[in-house]
């Protein structure tokens, strides 16, 4: 009976893991990259960090810690567990829309990426898609460009 | 004092001075709201237009900014928790969980009376301070600045987190990412890996913006519905039950002035450390609190009250000294030397009726934008009703503007993306993301302090015991670790041992 408890306690590892990882690569990386003066203070604070570290996976593992998956720290809300596929499509169409940013510039890929993300993430009707991303990347322009004198990133593609 | 005071609201009140305030205090509001960009921002555009104004009324206009900035930020860190302002992410904790519950309109009507009597409580306290200004500041040297970051990293890391242990490990990761870039202390770049983005360290607004605006909207995205759980419920109408609200918390106003006014007065910790440090010594004096977080009015009111005391705080090093308490003092200097007025004590003695002035227009800024925000609560407080799959997309894209607008730099576009998604992560994995963002803040003075502290005492670690000050607030941070670690430590184990029972 206890072994379903037992695998959600292991997966609920795997972002310490992930952790653990970064705080060890950051430690080691700093030790050898850095010299002694300037890196006294980072590896200290990696080094606690990695105590602490530590100490939570332990209290997961072997404390009353396996079910926090659904809590939410901040908000006091719940966060009930996506499909993986929903959650890895949103952060892609983020990714997505930065890399537009980057390559074509904000005033191409703003309207780009709101019709994409409201049309197919959103399941709203393209008419509804439209609108928004041309009112929207409208505004932008107007406050940003017109109003404020910023000259919006044009994309490494035509700066 | 009673004079100059009269002369300086007479200059203020005067029709084309108040033009400008009322300018200034719209470009606060809107600058406040749109997450990214905010007072710095806002100041350092108005910097070389308030040239060839006169003194009165480029005062007028920047003090009207900086009162505004407050009340704008909160706005958009209620309504979608993405803090317009890095003071105004404390208002997400418990502004937004109320905006979701449809109560949106209370906590615009806690945060427009808090707001003002925060500034009201700073600006009295800097009138009775300016004459021993001096004395105060001198108080704190580096290992006193070093303990007061140690201190805001564990009061936040205590606070934000159900765990403890979770919360320091944010903490400690946020610290290390603080280090990334020049060591302004033994020179030398850290952690870039060639990237020359990286040399001014990870830039605070992106990551704001990334932690807390972006990794909403991404969950907002998946999923789907409305910042209010039910639109049904949304009252747009309860404006004055947080006005009351917040008057029937009174003490909670005073203790979030006072916090607001002395952690603004300490220059380079900032404002977002002040709101940050009022929420959680509100939440630790409260009989419940554990409830923080699901929508506590008192959540809101203790921030907003430090976030606008702070202002008048951060004016007395910067008026005494030239150090600017804050990046926004920073560019505010910039103005008063554009000016022709040179900050340090004789400021007070050449410029007395401009600088009381000036704390007027921050004072009646603040209500300004008050009126403004209760007046137009009702449309403000729609945007919760709007649908999570239309307003998530229009958030980030405005969001993604606003952050490359700050320095016009296309990596920090890319970096706030990297750290929404990382934000959203937290949020998924329950990690605590606000002592990761105060300690990412904290990091150079802590470290800066802890440094020079050892050079001042030849390595010698008795330095932070060395004044009265660091006294205090070394027996504070252990008090406050021993007060949640003891707890938790029983808690733990307990449940640990219930666990093995058959």
């Amino acid at each position: 009976m206890s072994r379903p408890v037992k695998d959600k306690q292991t997966i609920s590892l795997l972002p310490s893991i992930v952790i653990f990882a970064f705080i060890v690569s950051y430690i080691v990386s700093g030790y050898f990259m850095l010299d002694e003066s300037t890196r006294l203070v980072p590896l200290l604070a990696g080094i606690v960090t990695l105590v602490l570290l530590i100490l939570d996976m332990l209290m997961t593992r072997f404390g009353a810690g396996g079910d926090r998956e659904t809590e939410q720290a901040e908000g006091g809300g719940v966060i009930v567990p996506e499909s993986r596929g929903r959650e890895l499509t949103a952060i892609l169409f983020v990714a997505g829309g930065v890399a537009g940013i980057y390559l074509v510039g904000f005033l191409i890929s703003i309207p780009l990426y709101l019709f994409a993300s409201i049309a197919y993430l959103g399941n709203q009707s393209t008419k509804i898609a439209l609108i928004v991303a041309l009112v929207a990347s409208l505004l932008i322009y107007l406050l940003f460009e017109v109003a404020l004198d910023y000259q919006l990133f044009p994309g490494v593609l035509f700066s | 004092m009673l004079d100059l005071l009269l002369q300086a609201a007479a200059g203020l009140l005067s029709p084309g001075t108040l033009i400008f305030l009322f300018a200034g205090v719209l470009v606060g509001l809107v600058f406040g709201v749109i997450p990214g960009l905010g007072g710095t921002t806002a100041l350092a555009l108005l910097l070389p237009l308030t040239y060839g104004m006169e003194v009165t009324h480029a005062f007028a206009m920047a003090g009207g900014i900086m009162g505004a900035i407050a009340m704008g930020g909160s706005i958009s860190a209620i309504l979608l928790n993405a803090p317009g302002t890095g003071p105004s992410a404390a208002t997400c904790i418990d502004g937004h969980p109320l905006a979701k519950q449809g109560r949106a309109a209370d906590a615009i009507g806690a945060v427009a009376t808090a707001s003002p009597l925060g500034g009201l409580f700073g600006v009295l306290t800097l009138l009775l301070v300016l004459p021993v200004a001096r004395d105060i500041v001198l108080l704190f040297g580096p290992p006193e600045f070093f303990l007061v970051a140690v201190f805001g990293i564990v009061t936040v890391a205590i606070s934000s987190a159900k765990n403890l242990l979770r919360g320091l490990v944010a903490g400690g990761i946020g610290l290390m990412l603080s280090f990334v870039g020049y060591d302004t202390v033994h020179g030398g770049v850290r952690y870039t890996f060639g990237s020359d983005y990286l040399w001014d360290g990870i830039p605070l607004i992106p990551s704001l913006v990334g932690l807390f605006g972006m990794a909403e909207m991404i969950r907002l995205s998946i999923e789907g519905g409305t910042v209010a759980a039910d639109a049904k419920t949304v009252k747009l109408d309860g404006v004055w039950s947080g006005v009351r609200a917040t008057l029937r918390h009174w003490k909670v106003v005073i203790r979030g002035s006072i916090i607001g006014t002395l952690i603004g007065a300490i220059p380079g910790v900032g404002g977002t450390v002040a709101t940050f440090i009022a929420y959680s010594t509100t939440k630790k004096a409260d009989r419940d609190p554990d409830s923080f977080g699901t929508g506590r009015i008192e959540g809101i009111i203790a921030p907003e009250s430090a976030n606008n005391a702070k202002d008048s705080g951060a004016l007395l090093p910067t008026l005494a000294f030239g150090i600017p308490g804050s990046a926004e003092m920073a560019v505010f200097l910039g103005i008063l030397m554009l000016h022709g007025m040179q900050p340090g004590p004789a400021i007070f003695a050449d410029h007395q009726d401009k600088i009381y002035g000036l704390i007027l227009a921050l004072t009646l800024s603040a209500v300004l934008a008050s009126f403004i925000g209760i007046t137009f609560v009702r449309w403000l407080a729609a945007i919760t009703l709007i649908k999570g799959q239309i307003l998530a997309p229009v958030v980030i894209a405005v969001s993604l503007v606003g952050v490359y607008a700050i320095n016009l730099t296309p990596g920090d576009v890319v970096l706030a993306a990297v750290i929404g998604v990382l934000g959203y992560l937290m949020l998924r994995f329950d990690y605590p993301r606000l002592p990761l963002v105060i300690a990412l803040i904290l990091g150079e003075t802590a470290e800066r302090g802890f440094q020079q502290s050892m050079m001042i005492g030849n390595g010698d670690l008795s330095i932070f015991v060395h004044s009265v000050t660091s006294i205090i607030l070394v027996v504070l941070i252990f008090l406050s670790l021993s007060w949640s670690f003891v707890p938790m430590l029983r808690k733990k184990f307990a449940a640990s041992i219930a666990g093995e029972v058959p």
